[in-house]
Parts: C-alpha cells; sequence; structure tokens
C-alpha cells in the first residue's frame, strides 16, 4: 500500500507540473501565431567579414552562374562541374569538394547581387581554390525567344559592366583561387547561315577575356570551338544547353587549362 | 457522494499495472537511437559532400538548389509553392544570422516532436487509450466497477482524468528521453540559441511582419503545448472508440486506420479543400510555430485548434451518452 502510495503521489505531481508547463506553452503559442505583436527582429548588426584563406589540403570546387554549370541538359545533371570534379578527384590526391551554386536562368545582375549581399556564397568564394563560371547567356538571348541580335547587342553593354564588377568582387574576396569563366558557344549554329550569330557570340567572348587579362588568376576558356562541327550531337533536346557528351569536352578542356 | 480523487487514483494505478508504460518508453528507447543516427548520416553526408561544417555556406546552397527546383517546368504547382516559401524562411535565417538546423540535443528535440505529433506521437497515446473502457468489458471488470454505488458518469470522468495524466507524462517523456539519447551525440546545450517563429504562409509568401527571435527552450514549450494538445484530442476520440467498440482489437484498429488514413490525406488533399475538416489533418498543430506550408491552403492554426476542440468535445459527449445508457448486463 505504501509504495502505491509514493507511486500515485509522484505520477500526480509530476503531471500536475508538466500539464501547467503544457498549458503555458500551448497558450503562449496561441499568442504568437494567433496574435502576433509585431516583430522584435532588429537590423542584424553588420557582419565582420571574417578573413578566411583557403586550405592547401583540400581542393573547394565552388560553381557560379547559369544553368550551363548547373547542369542544365545533361541526365546526370552533373555538368561539367561534374566532369571538372571528378577528373580532379583521380588526379590529385587531395579531397575535392564541390559547392554548387549555380541557378538556372542566372543573369549578370543576378549574380552579382547574390555574391554581394549574402553571406553564406561570400564565405564559400573565400574559402575555394576553384571557381568555375559561366554567366552572360541569359542577359542576351533566353531558350525559346526569337533571337534578335539587335536587342541582344543593346543588351551586352549591360551585362559586360556587371561581369566586370563580378570579376572585380570576385578578386576582392578571394585573390587566391583559380578563376574559370567559361566562354559561350553558339548553339545556333545550323540556322545561323551567314554566321551573324556566332560574330557576336564572339565579340562577347572577346570582351570578356579582355577584362581577364586584368587579374592574373582568372581564366578565360573558350568552348565555342568544341561545338562548331555536329553542334545538335553535342545538345540536349532543347537545342540550346550541351548533353553529357557536350559537357564531357568542356570539362575535360577546362582540366586540360588547369594542370 | 463519493469524490472523485479516490476514483482518479484507482484508475491512474490501474493503468499504471497494466505496465503499458514500459511499453512506451521501449519504444522511444528503440526509435530515438535509429532517427538520432539518420539525422547524424545527413550531417555527415552534407559534410561529405561539401567539406564543410558552416551553417551559412550549407544553407546558402540549398537556398540554390530550392531555386532550381522553382525554375523547373516540371515542378508541381503545390510543391512550387512549398519551396517557394522555404526560400524565403531560409532566406531570413541567413539574414538575421541564425542557424535554422544548429546540431544539439534541443534542436533535435524540437525536430522530432514536430515530426511526431502527426502520428507518432498519437500512437503512443493509444497504446494507453485505446482500452481503457473496452478493456474492462473484456476483462468482465465492468459489471464489478459499475456495481458499486458510484455515479456512472463519475467513473467515466475519472478515467478521462487519468488518461489527461498520461498524456502529460507521455508528452513528456518523449521530449526527455529524445533529449537525452539525442544529446549524447549532439550534445547538451542548445536552450538559450535563438529561433525564430510567428511566420505566416499566404498564398507562396511569408509574412515577416510579425516574426520573433526566441530563445530555444521557449519554442519548445509551445510546441510540446501544442503536441501536448493534439495527443489528447487523439486520447479523447480513442476513448469514444473505446467506449462504443468492445473489442480492444477492433477499437485499435479503426482508430489505426484513421490515424494513417489522415498521413496519407495530409500528402495527397491539397487540391480538396473540405477534407480540412477531418481532424487527422489537422494534428500538425506544431507546423504553424516554424512557418511550414500547411497540407490545404487555408488552414491556420486557430482554424486546426477549434476543429480539434470540435471533434473533442463530441467525441466526450458520445461517449458520455453511451456510457451513461449503456446496459452492461450483456
Amino acid at each position: 500500500m505504501k509504495s502505491s502510495r509514493l507511486l500515485w503521489s509522484s505520477i500526480l505531481i509530476v503531471a500536475i507540473i508538466t500539464t501547467s508547463i503544457f498549458i503555458y506553452g500551448f497558450v503562449n503559442a496561441i499568442q504568437t501565431v494567433v496574435y502576433p505583436n509585431g516583430s522584435n527582429l532588429t537590423e542584424p548588426e553588420a557582419e565582420i567579414e571574417e578573413e578566411i584563406a583557403p586550405s592547401a589540403d583540400e581542393i573547394i570546387i565552388l560553381s557560379l552562374g547559369d544553368s550551363l554549370t548547373k547542369g542544365t541538359g545533361d541526365k546526370t545533371n552533373n555538368g561539367y562541374v561534374g566532369v571538372v570534379r571528378n577528373l580532379l578527384e583521380e588526379n590529385k590526391d587531395k579531397p575535392v569538394y564541390l559547392r554548387p551554386f549555380a541557378v538556372d536562368g542566372y543573369t549578370t545582375e543576378q549574380l552579382l547581387d547574390f555574391i554581394t549581399t549574402q553571406s553564406g556564397v561570400r564565405t564559400a568564394i573565400k574559402e575555394s581554390n576553384l571557381i568555375l563560371m559561366t554567366i552572360g547567356g541569359n542577359d542576351m538571348f533566353s531558350p525559346g525567344n526569337e533571337l534578335d541580335l539587335q536587342t541582344s547587342e543593346q543588351l551586352m553593354k549591360d551585362a559586360l559592366a556587371n561581369i566586370s564588377k563580378v570579376f572585380a568582387e570576385l578578386n576582392a574576396l578571394n585573390a587566391e583561387a583559380d578563376i574559370v569563366y567559361v566562354g559561350l558557344y553558339n548553339p545556333f549554329s545550323e540556322i545561323d547561315e551567314n554566321g551573324e550569330v556566332a560574330l557576336f557570340v564572339q565579340e562577347w567572348n572577346h570582351e570578356v577575356f579582355k577584362m581577364t587579362t586584368a587579374y592574373k588568376q582568372v581564366m578565360f576558356v573558350p568552348t565555342s570551338d568544341l561545338f562548331y562541327k555536329n553542334t545538335k550531337s553535342f545538345l540536349s533536346s532543347d537545342v540550346y544547353h550541351p548533353n553529357e557528351e557536350g559537357y564531357k569536352r568542356i570539362g575535360e578542356r577546362i582540366v586540360n587549362v588547369l594542370q | 457522494m463519493i469524490k472523485i480523487y479516490p476514483l482518479v487514483r484507482n484508475e491512474v494505478l490501474k493503468i499504471w499495472k497494466k505496465r503499458r508504460f514500459i511499453v512506451i518508453v521501449l519504444i522511444l528507447a528503440v526509435l530515438i537511437p535509429i532517427f538520432t543516427y539518420a539525422q547524424l548520416r545527413v550531417a555527415l553526408n552534407v559534410q561529405k559532400q561539401m567539406g564543410t561544417e558552416d551553417w551559412r555556406i550549407v544553407v546558402q546552397q540549398q537556398i540554390q538548389d530550392y531555386e532550381n527546383r522553382v525554375g523547373s517546368p516540371r515542378m508541381q504547382e503545390e510543391w512550387k509553392r512549398w519551396y517557394t516559401v522555404e526560400i524565403q524562411r531560409l532566406q531570413l535565417h541567413l539574414d538575421q544570422n541564425i542557424d535554422p538546423n544548429s546540431p544539439n540535443g534541443v534542436t533535435f528535440t524540437n525536430q522530432f516532436v514536430a515530426n511526431s505529433v502527426g502520428l507518432f506521437l498519437p500512437l503512443l497515446v493509444l497504446v494507453i487509450a485505446a482500452d481503457l473502457v473496452s478493456g474492462e468489458h473484456s476483462a468482465g471488470t465492468l459489471k464489478l466497477l459499475l456495481t458499486r454505488p458510484i455515479k456512472r458518469w463519475k467513473i467515466l470522468l475519472s478515467k478521462y482524468i487519468a488518461l489527461t495524466i498520461y498524456v502529460s507524462i507521455t508528452v513528456l517523456l518523449l521530449a526527455i528521453m529524445s533529449y537525452l539519447i539525442s544529446g549524447i551525440v549532439f550534445g547538451f546545450n542548445g536552450w538559450m540559441q535563438p529561433v525564430l517563429t510567428g511566420f505566416e504562409v499566404i498564398g507562396s509568401d511569408l509574412n515577416l511582419n510579425n516574426i520573433n527571435s526566441i530563445p530555444q527552450w521557449q519554442f519548445l514549450v509551445m510546441e510540446l503545448g501544442l503536441a501536448w494538445f493534439s495527443s489528447l484530442v487523439v486520447a479523447c476520440l480513442a476513448m469514444m472508440i473505446s467506449v462504443l467498440v468492445r473489442s480492444i482489437a477492433a477499437g485499435m484498429g479503426i482508430m489505426l486506420a484513421t490515424l494513417i488514413a489522415g498521413t496519407i490525406l495530409t500528402n495527397m488533399v491539397s487540391s480538396w479543400e473540405n477534407a480540412k475538416y477531418f481532424f487527422m489533418v489537422n494534428l500538425q498543430t506544431v507546423s504553424y510555430l516554424s512557418g511550414s506550408v500547411p497540407p490545404i491552403e487555408g488552414l491556420t492554426l486557430s482554424f486546426s485548434l477549434i476543429n480539434l476542440s470540435v471533434w473533442a468535445l463530441l467525441s466526450i459527449f458520445v461517449s458520455f451518452v453511451v456510457f451513461m445508457k449503456r446496459d452492461i448486463l450483456n
């Protein structure tokens, strides 16, 4: 009888205490969600950006930019970045990590905004040993839209101005990492009878190349020659993005440049 | 006139002697380590892929990944909505410099309670509640109980109070065991760490006007309060079934089927708006705290709580009416 009395009183005490806590929590939750009373958030203090240097014991690949870097069109979804990563992993005895930050449809403006305002990617940039990027295509062409070189020509100026800022920002964040800008190719070569688009693409590539010469760690890797012949066999079903084979060639070229 | 107090005491001790509680402890002791291990694997895997533990990099990458998913033309509309809301929620965490899933025992407990409230916690409650009345039928003890000069409603009321006591202890036990077990792996700190709450999902937008940053212990207490309420509603319904159906197995089966149907429904009803009147889709009251998209558009915390209360009150009413009028001789 004694033990059951002890049991009963302990159960009762525990139950009364927990039930009161739960009722308090329940009421508190209703107040917070149903009868909210404004926000108590303050402007976060401007973060003091830490000094981080890339480590020499590992290879951190950071990918930035648009769908070409994300790997759209590749059924395995790795894109050329995946190819580079795998090849580096085979060749080097350091661990290789990949941090994919590319987003379909990104324009130069979005990329610039992304790397100047987002603390997560800024930290990631500082830590990287290799930055792979494509950007600019979406500023001037968009898949599915009618090709209009005159508009594209006008859009090019702004896009180039943004890219120049992107390079400056990357260089400010991390002056040691190899930065690879993958050049544009001409996906329309089969309908481009008098070579207008090819010329336009080449003009773009040339302008970007000129900018890269200002930084010794920024490399321009051309790709347009890879898609000269049999263009369709290297493009995916949207006839715009490369397929596995196309990405493989881009990736292999980048690794060749890096070695 | 016999007071209700000794009756409650009697019921509580009867449930304790049935050793149901050991079953609950054992279930938790087996399952929580499994969930802890799964969580650890996820963390290790992210680290292996990205080569970092810096949460800002991981969250940033997650946002980019979600943006790609939202942009994908094959993505279903409702998933797009989910991802859009999630992007805004994560972005706010980045802006406020608050890690949404910092690895520690308290965070694990938070997430475990949030994931348990729809099915796991109700099942634990069923272990105790399912045979409170029907069990006395099978054992033949109900006749003995009812031949005493005690009003029937007092007997049933004492059972309800005893059940409430055990629901409280079960929820507490779940929280304590999950904290202790996961704490061994993730560490026991994290009580004061800030978390964000007060999100309101409007369409595919998050209303950020009422967001509050609160210490994690307070979040946990609010979460437990809501989980306790959901469990209590399930307990009331289980009690009604136990009064109505004499076979323990049948009663248990009915409740199980209903609860599992609920989890299936929450995954597919987004287009069937009237499904929001089922109690099962309203059980996940906790999700309103952390700002996830409700299973059906238009569900809000107040709707869910009112809905659950109505179900619970109806079930209590039915139980009392049936229990008082029932002929127990056969």
